[in-house]
């Protein structure tokens, strides 16, 4: 398994060092440094093969994980044992940086015994280390709270412990998703996905069971599926509602999630873990709202000018507002100057990063902007041509780009007197771009 | 390594730890504590301390504790007759009333890495294996598998391996994945822990209960165990079928080889077999998380080499976006390459093409050493697009064509 695991900083100096197994000696934790951290190319292959031995690792801002073994492991499971390391640690000091791993190395020594036993993953749930690892360390335990913690490390229920009492009952859903596209400069799409998270924070008491419905595809058309009355009445209905649904094209779940009740019924019913967790997981490629529609038109006049013009238009309610919007427009690299004209928003030229970089605060739905650049070239003899890298865009849109919506959360706690009604519950959703190229 | 004024440092902690008025504050003397761990992982050589160390070990505080038996551990095998001395607090600790303690004190046990330990260790982890408490039994097994592995080649003890196969049916799930290891690592000169049909069936059947590392070590075990029948190997297949659509990637790729593995056993699952399993796989291809990205990428190219032309379809998952890092460009060209057939080599033909003008010129070079390849199958085409190539005159473009033609 894993035969060791170390945490650099930037200048390759050893945070942290834990060797498991005897086949890995001192010499691996430079080996990572010299041919890694100090390599001469600028990005580097998560997995590196020194002398039969594998180095996998991860970034976090400017502090690299590493986790080193000589035996066949399973490569996806090491990377998913990082990000989990890197997690726990969050939720432990916050930020993964230099300074926080240096005023709790011993906690993370801690940790590192406790989840990483032999090299072997063993429990590595945030809600049961907190329980007996904390950070200002366990005074005497009373009987009891002994028994809890050994039951919640080893119960039935792993990720939630009895008796949890809140005077408010409150829950938070979060919809991040991510919009990809890669799309031809003639406009149509070549590729283009969403994957999606749904975060839950809840803050309920006892063991509530909870029921999450949203305006998934197969359900609406199992629900549509009726008498034959039945089935032409709700046709109308829906048809004046405008409902839509989304097909998901794949989706994960948090261990909580009763799978066998969503392969039967596609109901996603659960116990949820107490605070933060992600309930799910998913992906969409079809039907999806792209937010913005870039379309760019270049002309070259002669050979020491280009003429750029860019229009985006948002592509979404008017009553709805994009955030955070930037347009990079990537220019030659034998740029003279630039001119740049554009009435919303600022537009500058950085030649550090050969590109216009656009932002606009804000931004409407069903609007459109223009940006119009003259780009001077410098004569050059290199007949190389340049091949226009594709123009991309970042933003954030207060909907999700799937047409994912939230229908209901329902809360049941039959033993303690509060109902659904009762609870008090937030929904927002969170759209993102991912790798929003379009190529020009 | 040595580093100036460590004797200094030394000689002052030595005093400190000594002091009775910072033993008697409980954060104060686990501060001292803290330095010394802290220089340890400098590389200073804090043995000097050892005797103080060991002192300190007898204390109710369980943090201070953990923090003794890491240096201890770390520092046991350069001096091992001051260690044994701290065996005697550790045997002690591995009956405290406090399950905690019991299960810290053998796990520190068990990591101690000198001559002379394992009389001391046996009668500890057997009263381990047997103890009520699972977070005891699980740092227990693993220890049997630590003790193993300090004495080398001495002779495996058949009623230790009998207890482990036993405990295969504990209650608790990361006991059962933990005999799993153990046995494997402690059976390795006889080809690793055995899984018959009744085991096989015992894990298939606890396997939702056990957590994402404990799925991903059960999926590798099983596949040494070979299905008798078509029934049950379409039993198995069917059971695991969710793993494929589970959370955590390493699941869903160990259940991906698992699925493979049978279908070779098995050829005439393989079409059903391949469909399950396409999706998941393309599905990690396009993951947010470039390392998954990676290794997702690195597995299908893997498929491609054995059962060539199964993912032609879906060739547009594998276009990159201009963003991406480099080696996962490199990865999606290589499949690119490889999954090359009549209806889509014009298109992927016109990709390539565009990569080749790229301003990275390791990837403009991979870009057209795939051509190269694809031209083995599409002269025509290929040769045409070189050929415009070699017109644009680029030095770096030139020397890879050259070798092609």
């Amino acid at each position: 398994m894993i035969g060791g695991l170390f945490i650099y900083n930037h200048k390759g100096e050893v945070l942290i060092s834990r060797v498991y197994r005897d086949d890995i000696g001192r010499n691996a934790v430079d080996a990572f440094r010299v041919n890694v951290i100090h390599a001469r190319q600028q990005v580097r292959s998560p997995v590196t093969n020194i002398a039969r031995t594998s180095f996998f690792h991860v970034k976090r801002s400017n502090i690299w994980l590493a986790a080193v073994t000589k035996q066949n492991v399973n490569a996806a499971m090491v990377f998913e044992f990082l990000y989990k390391m890197c997690d726990v640690m969050a939720a432990y000091f916050g930020k993964i940086s230099e300074e926080n791993i240096k005023n709790n190395f011993v906690l993370i020594y801690e940790l590192l015994d406790e989840i990483l036993d032999f090299g072997y993953p063993q429990n590595s749930e945030t809600g049961a280390l907190k329980t007996f690892i904390t950070q200002q360390g366990i005074k005497s335990q009373t009987k009891e709270e002994q028994s809890q913690i050994t039951s919640q490390v080893t119960g039935q229920i792993g990720w939630r412990r009895e008796g949890i009492k809140y005077r408010r009952n409150e829950l938070f859903l979060d919809v991040l998703e991510s919009v990809n596209l890669l799309m031809s400069p003639q406009g149509q799409v070549l590729s283009a996905h969403v994957s999606g998270r749904v975060v839950m924070k809840s803050y309920l008491s006892g063991m509530p069971e909870c029921k999450f419905g949203m305006n998934d595809k197969i359900v609406i058309e199992k629900q549509g599926k009726g008498t034959a009355d039945e089935t032409s009445k709700r046709c109308l209905r829906q048809e004046s509602c405008g409902k839509q649904s989304i097909a998901i094209d794949d989706c994960t779940f948090h261990q909580c999630v009763r799978l066998s009740k969503f392969d039967s019924e596609r109901s996603i019913s659960f116990i949820p873990p107490d605070g933060e967790f992600e309930l799910m997981r998913y992906r969409t490629t079809k039907d999806i709202i792209l937010p913005f529609r870039v379309i760019p038109l270049v002309r070259e006049v002669g050979r020491t000018k280009l003429e750029v013009k860019v229009v985006i238009k948002s592509n979404f309610k008017p009553s709805l507002l994009a955030q955070k919007i930037e347009v990079r427009i990537p220019t030659p690299l034998n740029t003279s100057g630039v001119q740049v004209i554009c009435m919303k928003g600022k537009a500058k030229y950085k030649a550090s990063e050969n590109a216009i970089v656009w932002k606009i605060k804000r931004m409407a739905g069903m609007k459109e902007s223009q940006i119009s650049a003259e780009i001077e070239l410098l004569p050059t003899n290199d007949k190389k041509k340049w091949a226009r890298p594709p123009i991309s865009m970042n933003f954030e849109v207060p909907f999700a780009p799937s047409g994912l919506k939230v229908r209901y959360l329902k809360v049941f706690e039959p033993k303690l007197n509060y109902s659904d009604h009762d609870v008090i519950k937030w929904v927002r959703y969170i759209g993102r771009s991912g790798i929003y190229e379009t190529r020009c | 390594m040595p580093y100036l004024g460590s004797e200094d440092v030394v000689k002052e902690l030595k005093k400190a730890l000594c002091n009775p008025h910072i033993q008697a504050d409980r954060l104060r003397y686990r501060n001292v504590i803290q330095r010394v761990i802290r220089y340890m992982t400098q590389g200073l050589d804090m043995s000097g301390v050892f005797m103080e160390m060991v002192k300190a070990s007898a204390t109710v505080d369980i943090v201070q504790k953990k923090l003794v038996y890491l240096y201890m551990c770390t520092y046991a095998p350069l001096k091992p007759d001051l260690a044994l001395l701290a065996i005697n607090t550790l045997c002690k600790d591995c009956s405290d009333p406090n399950p905690m303690v019991r299960g810290l004190a053998l796990r520190s046990m068990c990591s101690l890495r000198m001559p002379g330990v394992q009389e001391y260790i046996q009668q500890p982890i057997l009263n381990g294996l047997r103890d009520k408490a699972s977070y005891v039994r699980r740092v227990a097994v693993l220890g049997c598998a630590k003790m193993h592995n300090l004495h080398g080649d001495s002779e495996v003890d058949g009623a230790l391996v009998n207890e482990l196969y036993s405990l295969l049916r504990d209650q608790d799930p990361i006991v059962v994945v933990n005999c799993l290891r153990s046995l494997e690592e402690i059976l390795k000169q006889e080809g690793g822990v055995v899984i018959n049909k009744p085991i096989a069936h015992h894990l298939l059947n606890r396997m939702s209960k056990l957590d994402q590392w404990g799925q991903a070590e059960v999926l590798n075990f099983l596949l040494r165990y070979q299905p008798r029948s078509e029934e049950e190997l379409f039993d198995i297949l069917n059971l695991l079928d969710s793993f494929l659509k589970s959370s955590s990637p390493g699941v869903v790729m160990g259940a991906t080889k698992l699925f493979l593995i049978l279908a070779k056993m098995f050829p005439h699952v393989q079409t059903d077999v391949l469909v399950r399993v396409k999706g998941p796989l393309l599905a990690a291809c396009s993951s947010e998380s470039r390392e998954l990205c990676f290794v997702a990428l690195c597995h299908v190219r893997q498929i491609l080499h054995s059962l060539p032309g199964h993912f032609s379809s879906h060739y547009k998952k594998f276009f990159c976006s201009y963003s991406e890092p480099h080696y996962i460009k490199l990865q999606k060209v290589e499949v690119l390459c490889e999954l090359v057939n009549d209806e889509n080599v014009q298109q992927v033909l016109e990709e390539l093409r565009g990569y080749c003008t790229d301003v990275s010129a390791d990837f403009a070079q991979a870009a057209i050493f795939a051509i190269g390849g694809i031209a083995r199958t599409y002269t025509d085409q290929c040769v045409q697009i070189l050929t415009e190539l070699l017109g644009l005159r680029q030095e770096h473009i030139t020397t890879e064509i050259q070798p092609e033609s």
